[in-house]
């Protein structure tokens, strides 16, 4: 109560304050038509401070201090300008103009992993890849995991994302990379799985993959990676948006692994409204997913609705609040029938079908006290209820995640962005499989970015955590954090990264007890939480402002690793530490675009390709680990012109190495071929394509065959 | 211009084509399984009150290092019936044994489950092999079982006396009876009557202030003429483990008698001892 009273006061003073100070307004046009662009992000370099524009290309800062500013304005689909040696005036409104140029290619886009903090991915020192809303719409995805499995360095083995071989495969509980929703984690509490149906993929502005250990900003989890999807604002002047998709699923390559004459088929409806009416802005949206799914117990209804509503403060405080729900209802295709019966299960798992219910929700309240030090405050609250696929009479419970956080940013000289806080978590979980537990875990936080030059930027940052099992094991976590970026001349930049990260044991993986076919899931209640250093060196050159290349170099030592191990004398599962392991190997990633005519029509071509080599081993046992792959490479080239638009991706990870549940099952390296095609009409686009051209049958995991061809198609409008 | 901008084009279209081409030059993944062994069980006697299935197991080698390393059949056969026939798809190869394995409703399944294992009369009672390939893909076998095998209808209980704390690197450490000495690493395998592996330390019969577990063992009536207590390190295999101690009087059980007072005593010792 008497921290609520605190922000109050602090909010009124903060409002006050500003009030007192001077404005800057101007305009955004495209540079070819002289247009004016609408949503185009406008930021005052080494501030707090930022807007976008509205449908005129206009945007206005209010209460900046007098005093020289560079400015910066971005949008998706535009290269970013920056304006330097801006003067605000105490006496005039100062006025400025950018003109955009398109790009098919966005280089360097804003991020907030690095540093909590709004700044161009070329100024982090850690390697991070960004998916703007353009690319997701492109791809037509049914749900999250479809847009992420593109990002080079990304694996996925079922559900469980691998950020540089970071997860493997822990039979869904227990993630090594941590998922935000605008910065807020979005983990079940009891069993630290991902719900990538969370929110329609619509909904979404920009993802945002870090690569490598995040703990000292983000916390437990943040071990092998971050993913932040961050979802749209409500728009300046109101948009609806509506789209259709539906795909067909082929019949199986093989004749004998048919298994039905009846269709396979999906169709996703979405429908959302963003609107701004002067200080206060609601985003609304509700979706639909239906699918047969393409095997046996792969049928599902999922449905979507989220809403988030903000409101500015004349002071230029603001406050948002946003829910998301989702509800599931689907079966459980744990292992095949046979490898004769791909895409059956056996007839005693015919009954493993469940409803997943999440709720996920947060409020953040943003306070400017000045243009060089603001306060944010947020809860948040993931309600997530597990259901019962496991085909046996038992009752589950909801699990809840309660989450506080304080955090400040303070620009105290214009070299340096401080950036410090404090966050509490609380999870906690029950069912009869499990029992009922609570764990706690606080953590101050404090980070420093000093740009040391104009091109050289420094960040050091520290973390404690303290987690608590309630009536157990108590853990003591130090997260440390060293980054460089250092931009050597105009067209290349170093970066260089050491960081920690941690994650302690979800409530599953120590308590669970289970029999599942044959095998019997054993508690480990002393399980310690796994740690990992993260090191991450790499090169980014501009060969032109239409082709750049990234090469890193990686080494994630882990201690304690958390990974599901198998009794094969005792037909036991139960989750241990491994004393040691390591992940290591170089990623090479580029992207070029160029622009021309062609029988005097104008074309646009693009190429991106991603390659990662990787070497995982157990150092305990000296074998590989399990359920990664060594290489991974994806390479994606466009054609445009005009309003038309043609894809077409490949996507490839080695035979994995080593599995747990059937190693005498056959492995074989991953090859899916899509493509796409695009046609704009106005405020209408109309997409199709085929998912897996090419009829490769690929299992990630043992017995658990991905879809085969898939024609897809949609519709998708916004007034 | 124009043969610059073509160039464009046909590299894009050439991309496209190239990776067409790669992708129907190679095969489409993971493609059904060719061989075929079907078996006919003949059943004898009845089906234990406690069996929660039967599955058929095919392993390519014979020890198989772990019970993951078999094939098995997707879901339990029928245990109601006097004669069943089933079959299980496999690949083109050579398979060193067949057998069953028997799963219980009350106790961890163990290796000393196998409720039918089919020997080769031609060489030396090992177990019964075949080869799958493309002039033979098919292959067929008879396998007869006695439902009794399983019947645990006696026991046999003592102490088992450690000489020291268990070891860090302790997998599991199992007690088990033999109808015969085992002469070689295949025999402890192929004349195991029946197997405990909760021994230990966590174990609700073991005295830490004695170093000692009470166990009992259950095991079909006849003759028991070796018993001997392993230790498997972690990450061992089917055939890794050790004998720390053992109890080689011959013993006739009768039906439902409990044999108590076979005390065992152990020496870890002996694991060292067997590499030198």
């Amino acid at each position: 109560m008497a921290l609520i009273k605190c922000v109050i006061i602090l909010f009124f003073i903060s409002a006050l304050q500003i009030q007192a100070q001077t404005a800057l307004t101007g305009s955004v046009i495209d540079k070819k038509t002289g247009q004016p662009l609408r949503a185009v992000n406008v930021m005052v370099l080494g501030t707090t401070r930022g807007s976008s524009t509205d449908k005129s290309g206009r945007f206005s800062i209010s209460n900046l201090p007098v005093g020289q500013y560079a400015l910066r304005a971005s949008r998706i689909g535009y290269k970013q300008e920056t304006i330097e040696n801006i003067i605000v005036r105490s006496d005039a409104v100062t006025v400025i103009q950018f003109k955009l140029t398109e790009s098919a290619l966005e280089a360097d886009p804003i991020v907030i992993l690095a540093g909590k903090i709004a700044q161009r991915l070329d100024k982090a020192p850690v390697h991070i890849s960004v998916i703007n809303s353009l690319e997701i719409a492109r791809r037509n995805p049914a749900d999250i995991k479809q847009i992420l499995q593109t990002v080079p360095g990304v694996h996925f083995v079922g559900d469980q994302i691998n950020i540089r071989g970071s997860t493997g495969f822990t039979f869904g509980a227990g993630n090594k990379v941590l998922l935000l929703l605008d910065g807020v984690p979005v983990y079940a509490a009891d069993t630290g799985a991902f719900n990538w149906d969370m929110l329609p993929p619509e909904d979404i502005e920009q993802i945002e993959v870090l690569k490598g250990a995040g703990s000292t900003l983000w916390g437990s989890s943040a071990l092998g990676g971050v993913v932040n999807v961050i979802t749209r604002d409500p728009d300046p002047d109101g948009i609806l948006r509506c789209s259709w998709s539906g795909g067909y699923y082929d019949k199986p390559y093989y004749k004998d692994w048919q298994w039905t004459d009846s269709p396979r088929h999906y169709t996703r409806e979405d429908i959302s409204y963003s609107r701004r009416f002067s200080r206060f802005g609601v985003q609304l949206s509700a979706g639909r997913l239906n699918t047969t799914g393409y095997s046996q117990l792969g049928e599902a209804l999922k449905i979507n609705a989220t809403a988030k509503l903000n409101y500015r403060f004349p002071g230029g405080a603001s406050i948002i609040i946003y829910g998301a729900f989702s509800r599931v209802h689907r079966g459980y295709f744990v292992q095949w029938k046979g490898p004769n019966d791909p895409y059956e299960v056996d007839e005693s798992n015919l009954a493993n079908r469940a409803t997943v219910h999440q709720l996920n929700m947060y409020a953040k309240l943003n306070v400017p006290f000045s243009a060089k030090f603001a306060l944010q405050f947020r809860a948040s609250l993931v309600r997530s209820l597990m259901g019962n696929q496991f085909g046996q009479g038992v009752q589950f419970d909801p699990a809840y995640g309660q989450g506080l956080e304080i955090q400040a940013t303070w620009i105290p000289r214009p070299a340096h962005t401080i950036t410090g806080g404090l966050q509490f978590q609380m999870d906690r979980g029950s069912t009869e499989f499990f029992g009922s537990h609570r764990g706690y875990l606080i953590g101050p936080y404090l980070q420093d970015e000093w740009e040391i030059r104009k091109n050289i930027r420094l960040t050091a940052g520290l973390r404690y955590d303290r987690y608590q099992l309630e009536g157990g094991l108590a853990e003591d976590l130090f997260s440390p954090r060293l980054g460089l970026n250092w931009e050597l001349g105009t067209r290349s930049i170093f970066r260089a990264s050491a960081g920690s990260g941690f994650r302690a044991a979800t409530i599953i993986e120590r308590f669970l007890e289970l029999s599942v076919m044959n095998f019997n899931i054993v508690a480990n209640p002393e399980l310690r939480a796994e740690r990992s250093w993260a090191f991450d060196m790499g090169f980014k050159h501009y060969f032109s402002s239409n082709w750049h290349v990234d090469v890193s170099v990686f080494d994630n030592e882990y201690f304690d690793l958390i990974e599901a191990h198998l009794n094969l004398i005792r037909g036991q599962i139960q989750f241990r530490n491994i004393d040691r392991a390591r992940i290591r190997g170089m990623e090479l990633s580029s992207g070029i675009s160029r622009d021309y005519r062609f029988f005097s029509r104008p074309f646009m071509s693009s190429l991106e390709f991603g390659l990662t080599i990787m070497d995982h081993e157990d150092l305990q046992w000296n074998e590989p680990l399990t359920y990664r792959p060594n290489k991974l490479f994806n390479v994606n080239t466009a054609l445009e012109s005009g309003a038309f638009r043609f894809e077409a991706d490949y996507r490839y990870a080695s035979k994995i190495d080593k599995v747990k549940v059937y190693p005498i099952n056959r492995r074989v390296p991953m090859h899916f071929v899509d493509i796409r095609f695009q046609a704009r009409w106005n405020s209408v686009t109309f997409l199709c394509g085929i998912n897996n051209l090419l009829q490769y049958n690929y299992a990630p995991m043992e017995s658990n065959l991905q879809a085969m061809r898939t024609y897809t198609i949609g519709l998708k409008g916004s007034w | 211009m124009l043969k610059k901008n073509s160039l464009y084009v046909l590299l894009f279209v050439l991309i496209c084509i190239t990776g067409l081409y790669i992708q129907c030059n190679i095969d489409h993944g993971i493609s059904p399984l060719p061989g075929e062994l079907s078996v006919r069980i003949i059943f004898r006697n009845e089906a234990p009150a406690n069996t929660q299935g039967i599955y058929l197991t095919v392993s390519p080698e014979f020890p198989p290092h772990a019970i993951n390393e078999m094939f098995h059949s997707p879901n339990s056969l029928p245990i109601d019936k006097d004669t069943v026939w089933t079959e299980i798809a496999l690949p083109f190869g050579s398979y060193e044994a067949v057998a069953l394995w028997w799963y219980s409703t009350d106790t961890e399944s163990n290796f000393a489950d196998v409720l039918g294992l089919p020997l080769d009369l031609n060489n030396n009672l090992l177990p019964l092999g075949f080869t799958l390939s493309g002039e033979k893909p098919q292959y067929h076998m008879d396998l007869y079982v006695n439902w009794d095998r399983m019947k645990r209808d006696a026991s046999i209980s003592g102490k088992i006396q450690f000489s020291g704390p268990f070891p860090d690197n302790s997998m599991a450490t199992a007690v088990a009876a033999y109808q015969y000495k085992p002469s070689s690493d295949i025999h402890y395998l192929l004349w195991l009557k029946s197997i405990d592996f909760s021994v230990g330390p966590q174990s609700p019969g073991f005295d830490a202030s004695t170093l000692t577990y009470d166990y009992k063992l259950p095991v079909r009536h006849g003759l028991v003429n070796y018993i001997a207590v392993f230790w498997l390190p972690q990450n061992a295999g089917l055939t890794d483990f050790h004998v720390i101690g053992s109890y080689d009087l011959p013993l006739s059980i009768n039906t439902n008698e409990e044999r108590a007072g076979i005390d065992i005593i152990t020496d870890w010792s002996l694991i060292n001892n067997e590499g030198e």
